[in-house]
């Protein structure tokens, strides 16, 4: 019997580990079966969850003993899909010889490089004319929207986390998971795997969670409010592009640690109002399906047991819900005022479109506005507050990377 | 090097952060009304 259960290494595995990893190890391999099901009916976000799903069952499943390349005389539990712990260049050169995924982590997540390429994707998607044709009300929905990202901080620091950790964890109220990567990247490399991954899995989650926040504090008649009197300024190519160009070079000048994320944001929006149809094919259809997929399915074989275990993660996993909890509330509330600014004209729900995760809250605020009044149109609306929210988010992660580094 | 910081310093540097975005977030809003003004109507 022995000798057929180590013909099985990752069966034997278990017997290797203290009996808690063993355990977590069990509910994350159940948990990845749960991620892509959800993903599959829709319930979470697909684009991600189905290949993190994936990455979390596996990766869990395929542990194994092997030697160790940072101390090559020991051996330790692996696995042959990557090591997030190695170092050195040359560590980095030996682990690309033995993990399949170790090239794409060591080039494009240590350095940022796959929060940038999302970045460059999402601005060749977005939509100017809904935030440029009405920047007051939609900066003024994005402020507040950012309560999560100020309040987090405080909070994790009175729960025993450092500023350079607390600044990156705040940094997912802001709800837009490359600004999360990128801050944690530079403030807290050693906390970047386990915050990316309560991020990311809370972003999915908001599609689903927000809803609840919506009707546990907006009444149906503010909901029901479908703002027929208000329209939509149309904006031509000229502008847009003028305002990628001149905002992007004024938010490089005044945030050089965040340039890279800006120049990204900035040129997909140029090429998509350039009308270049090669680079928008390249920038939608490739780079950022490509990225989107790689960075799901490497966040799930980062979500191993030892990251679960890490006591830290209970920790991180409340103060991600309490940063977007707190956002969405400061984005209601800021609906609330515009709604009684403009005398009942204005839905509160497009208020929350300003905490950033493009386009989910803005398609939650239509959908619970759609629910009570089928007349209520108000999506183009609420992705107004929605761009804005990715630029606001954009701002206040420059300013805390570069504050803290200040420290 | 870690750095040691008080609750209340944390909420008054975080708030610092917050009404330096706010005032950013002004600029961008001044620079586009600044742009619409020089550039083509859609």
């Amino acid at each position: 019997m022995e000798q057929i259960i180590n013909v099985f290494p990752g069966l034997v595995s278990f017997t290797q580990m203290p009996m808690e990893m063993a355990i977590a190890r069990i509910v994350l391999i159940f948990m990845g079966f749960g991620m892509l099901y959800f993903g599959y009916k829709d319930v979470l976000e697909p684009l991600l969850m189905i290949p993190m799903g994936v990455g979390v069952c596996l990766v869990n499943a395929g542990i194994l003993m092997m030697p160790d390349l940072i101390d090559p005389s020991k051996q330790k539990l692996g696995t042959m899909f990557l090591d997030s712990m190695v170092q050195t260049s040359d560590q980095h050169i030996n682990a690309m010889q033995v993990y399949f995924l170790q090239p794409i982590y060591a080039l494009t997540f240590s350095n940022g490089l796959i929060a940038c390429m999302v970045f460059l994707g999402i601005g060749a998607i977005t939509e100017l004319d809904f935030f440029i044709g009405n920047p007051k009300l939609s900066l003024m929905l994005a402020i507040p929207a950012e309560l999560g990202t100020f309040l987090t901080f405080p909070i994790a620091i009175w729960m025993g986390f450092n500023p350079r950790e607390a600044a990156s964890i705040a940094t997912i109220g802001g709800a837009d998971g490359p600004m999360v990567l990128f801050a944690s990247l530079k403030l807290a490399k050693n906390l970047f795997v386990p915050i990316s991954v309560v991020s990311y899995l809370y972003l999915s989650i908001v599609y689903s969670g927000y809803p609840f926040l919506i009707k546990a504090l907006v009444p149906k008649r503010f909901r029901g409010i479908a703002m027929k009197e208000m329209t939509i300024t149309k904006v031509s190519a000229e502008e847009k592009l003028a305002f990628s160009i001149v905002v992007g070079t004024v938010l490089s000048l005044l945030f050089p640690v965040a340039a890279p994320l800006f120049v990204s944001f900035f040129l997909g929006v140029i090429i998509r109002e350039s009308k270049v149809s090669r680079y928008m094919f390249f920038a939608d259809d490739i780079i950022l399906t490509g990225s989107t997929l790689f960075l799901g399915f490497i966040l799930g074989c980062l979500l191993s047991a030892d990251v679960v275990v890490e006591p830290k993660m209970f920790k991180l996993l409340i103060l991600g819900f309490i940063a977007l909890f707190l956002s969405g509330v400061g984005g209601l509330l800021g609906g609330y005022a515009v709604c009684w600014l403009s005398r009942g004209k204005i839905n509160p729900l497009v208020g929350i479109a300003g905490v950033s995760c493009v386009p989910s809250t803005a398609k939650v605020a239509h959908k619970c506005a759609n629910e009570v009044n089928e007349e209520a149109f108000i999506l183009p609306f609420a992705m107004g507050p929605n761009i804005a929210g990715v630029i606001t988010t954009a701002i206040i992660t420059a300013c805390y990377v570069t504050k803290v580094q200040l420290l | 090097m870690v750095i040691d910081m008080g609750v209340w310093d944390a909420f008054k540097f975080a708030f610092n952060v917050y009404m330096l975005m706010t005032t950013i977030t002004i600029l961008v809003w001044v620079m586009i009304v600044i742009i619409g003004r020089f550039t083509k109507k859609g």
